[in-house]
C-alpha cells in the first residue's frame, strides 16, 4: 500500500535529525578543533570542519 | 540430599566460582557493616575495635550537612526520573512512526552510542563545552551578547547538567525496551483503526501507546525504585565544592569521609543509612510490579 | 595535536594497562558468568533456588563502599592487577542474562552428549557452549566496554600511577588539567599549543577505540538488552 508523504512525516524526520545531530555533534566539533591549527581555534572559528589542519597532521611522524 | 549433590556435583564445580565471588564480594562486605557500630580501626581490626552502638548515627544526624545530602540525593534522583523516564518514551514513539527503515535503523545506532561513552570522557566533554572561557556553549551565549555562565561552578546548574546529559547519553538506549515491545503490537489492529477511519494523532493514542503500557508501568515502577541509585562517578566528576549545596551526595560524603578522611566507621553508617531506605523503595516497587502482574528483577 | 598526546608517555601507559585489564578481566568474567549460568540454568540443581536468591538479593542491598573497600583490600588486592578485574567479576544482570539464553537451549541435545558419554562438564563444553557464540560474544561485550570504561574501581584501589588505566589518565589530562613535559616545552616553543586542542585530542584518542568498533557490533548489544528486557 502507497501512502501520501504527510507533514508529519517531515516533522518527525527532521526531530530525529535533531537527535542524530544532537548525538553527533559532540564528536564532530571535538574532531574539528583537535585537527585545526591554534589560531583558528583561539578565534572560536572552528564549527564543523577542521581549519588549517594540514599543518598539525603532517607533523605526526 | 547426599544423592542430589552427587548427581550435580559437576554443575556445583562449575557454579563454585561464581558462589565464592558473592560470599567474599557481596556477603562479607554485608557482615562488615558492624564496623558502624564500632569504632574502626584498621591497626586493631574489626573483632578487637570496641563497641560504640549509635555513636556514628546519631553523628550523621546531629551533623548540619545530613538534611541537605538526603534532599540531594533524593531530588537528584527525582528530577532524572522526572525528565529522564518519558524522553526515550518519546523517542521510541517518534522512531516508530518513522516508514523509511533505513533512515529508522541509522537513527537507532546512532542515538544508542552515547550509552557505551565512559562517564569520564562525558564530563570531560561537559566540562570543556560549558567552560566559561573556552567551552562553545558560552561562546554561543556570547554571541548573543549575554554574559558568560561558569555552569559547573553555580550550584543551580548543577542538577539540569546531570539530569539532560543523563538523557543525552541513556536516552536512545533506554528506547530499545519500548521498541520491542511495540513489534508484540497486532498490525491487525492497526489496519483495523484506519478502516474506523483513525488519523495518525488517534492511532498513536489507541494502539500503540496501549502496546507500550504495560512496559511503561514496569519500568516506571523499577526506576522509581531505583530513585535513590545515584551513580556515583558521575556526580564526583562533576561536582567541587562550590556546587555542594546541590550536588553532593551520599555516595560521594561516603567517599570524602570514609575512604579518603579515614572515618571507616562513620562512612558505613551514613551508608547503611541510606543503604536500608533504598532497599525498601527498590523492594516494594518489586513487590507492586508483582502485584501488576508482569515481571520484575526476581 | 596529535603527536603531542599520541608520544604523552601516561596515555601509551594508561593504553596498555587498560588493553591488559580489559583482556584479563573479560576472559576471566565471561568463562566463570557462561560456567555459573549454566548450573543456574539447571531447573532441578540442588540448592538451585537458594543459590539465585541468594545472588538476587545482592541486587537489592550490598555492604556498601566502605567494608567492599576494607574486604579488597584486606585480601591484599590494591595496586594489583587483580583490583581492577575481581571485585566486579560477576555482573548480576549478565548472569541472569546468560541463564535465561541457556535456558532456552533444548534439553534434547545436552541428553544426546551424555548418551556418547560426555559428563555434564563435557557436555558443557563441547554442545553447549559452541551454541552460544551469540550469547557469549554479547556478554563479553558488555564486559569489555565495562572494564574499558571503568574509573570507579581504579580511584578507589589504585595508588600506583604506573598501575593508571586510560580512564584516570584521562580523568587527570582532561579535568584536571596536568600536561606532561614534552607539552609543556613545545607549549612554550614556537608551536603554539591551544589547551582546549589538545584535551580535545586526548578524549579523542581513548574513546577512538569503543567509537571505530561500534558500529559493528552494536547489534549484539541490543540482542543482549532485548534478552535482558523480557526476562530482566
Amino acid at each position: 500500500m502507497k501512502r501520501k508523504v504527510h507533514l508529519f512525516d517531515v516533522v518527525n524526520a527532521l526531530l530525529l535529525s535533531g537527535v542524530v545531530v544532537a548525538t553527533l555533534y559532540p564528536f564532530v566539533y571535538m574532531a574539528a578543533v583537535s585537527l585545526s591549527a591554534s589560531d583558528y581555534v583561539i578565534r572560536n572559528e572552528v564549527t564543523i570542519g577542521p581549519k588549517g589542519s594540514i599543518s598539525t597532521c603532517t607533523t605526526w611522524f | 540430599m547426599i544423592k542430589q549433590v552427587m548427581r550435580d556435583k559437576y554443575f556445583l564445580l562449575l557454579l563454585a566460582p561464581v558462589l565464592i565471588y558473592y560470599v567474599i564480594f557481596k556477603y562479607v562486605p554485608m557482615f562488615g557493616i558492624v564496623i558502624s557500630f564500632k569504632n574502626y580501626n584498621l591497626f586493631k581490626g574489626i573483632w578487637d575495635s570496641e563497641w560504640v552502638g549509635l555513636k556514628y548515627y546519631i553523628q550523621f544526624f546531629t551533623n548540619p550537612d545530613a538534611f541537605e545530602l538526603i534532599r540531594n540525593t533524593f531530588l537528584l534522583g527525582a528530577y532524572k526520573l522526572l525528565f529522564g523516564f518519558p524522553a526515550p518514551i518519546i523517542l521510541a514513539l517518534l522512531l516508530n512512526e518513522v516508514r523509511w527503515s533505513i533512515y529508522k535503523r541509522f537513527v537507532q545506532t546512532v542515538s544508542y552510542l552515547p550509552h557505551f561513552i565512559s562517564v569520564v570522557v562525558v564530563a570531560g566533554m561537559l566540562t570543556l563545552f560549558l567552560s566559561p572561557t573556552i567551552g562553545f556553549i558560552n561562546d554561543v551565549i556570547k554571541a548573543f551578547g549575554f554574559q558568560p555562565i561558569n555552569f559547573l561552578m553555580e550550584a543551580g546548574w548543577f542538577r539540569t547538567i546531570y539530569v539532560a546529559s543523563g538523557i543525552w547519553q541513556e536516552a536512545g538506549w533506554g528506547s530499545i525496551i519500548y521498541l520491542a515491545a511495540l513489534t508484540t503490537v497486532d498490525p491487525q489492529l492497526y489496519e483495523a483503526a484506519e478502516i474506523d477511519g483513525a488519523g495518525r494523532w488517534k492511532r498513536m493514542l489507541h494502539v500503540t501507546l496501549p502496546g507500550i503500557a504495560p512496559a511503561m508501568v514496569i519500568l516506571l515502577v523499577l526506576n522509581a525504585g531505583q530513585i535513590l541509585e545515584i551513580g556515583f562517578e558521575k556526580v564526583f566528576l562533576l561536582y567541587n565544592p562550590a556546587t555542594y549545596e546541590t550536588a553532593d551526595v551520599i555516595s560521594t560524603y561516603v567517599y570524602r569521609t570514609g575512604i579518603v578522611k579515614g572515618n571507616f566507621s562513620y562512612g558505613t553508617a551514613v551508608d547503611l543509612f541510606m543503604g536500608v531506605i533504598s532497599f525498601i523503595f527498590v523492594f516494594s516497587a518489586n513487590y507492586a510490579s508483582r502485584r501488576l502482574g508482569e515481571t520484575s528483577l526476581w | 595535536m596529535y603527536h603531542l598526546v599520541l608520544n604523552d608517555p601516561r596515555i601509551l601507559l594508561g593504553y596498555k594497562n587498560t588493553i591488559v585489564y580489559v583482556a584479563l578481566g573479560t576472559l576471566l568474567s565471561l568463562s566463570f558468568t557462561a560456567m555459573g549460568a549454566y548450573a543456574l540454568a539447571r531447573k532441578n540443581l540442588v540448592f538451585g533456588k537458594t543459590f539465585m536468591l541468594m545472588i538476587v538479593f545482592t541486587m537489592l542491598f550490598s555492604g556498601g563502599m566502605i567494608p567492599t573497600f576494607l574486604v579488597v583490600k584486606s585480601l591484599g588486592l590494591m595496586n594489583t592487577i587483580w583490583a581492577m578485574t575481581i571485585p566486579g567479576l560477576i555482573s548480576t544482570w549478565n548472569l541472569i542474562v546468560m541463564r535465561t539464553f541457556f535456558q532456552g537451549i533444548p534439553k534434547e541435545l545436552e541428553e544426546s552428549g551424555k548418551m556418547d558419554g560426555l559428563t555434564d562438564i563435557g557436555v558443557f563444553t563441547w554442545i553447549v557452549l559452541p551454541l552460544s557464540k551469540p550469547a557469549l560474544s554479547t556478554i563479553g561485550l558488555f564486559y569489555a566496554v565495562g572494564l574499558w570504561n571503568n574509573f570507579f574501581l581504579a580511584l578507589l584501589y589504585l595508588r600506583d600511577e604506573s598501575m593508571y588505566p586510560l580512564q584516570v589518565i584521562l580523568r587527570n589530562i582532561v579535568m584536571a588539567g596536568q600536561y606532561s613535559d614534552a607539552q609543556v616545552v613545545s607549549a612554550s616553543g614556537d608551536e603554539m599549543i591551544v589547551e582546549e586542542s589538545l584535551k580535545y585530542a586526548t578524549i579523542l584518542v581513548s574513546t577512538l577505540p569503543i567509537l571505530m568498533v561500534y558500529p559493528f557490533i552494536q547489534k549484539y548489544f541490543v540482542k543482549g538488552a532485548m534478552i535482558g528486557s523480557v526476562k530482566g
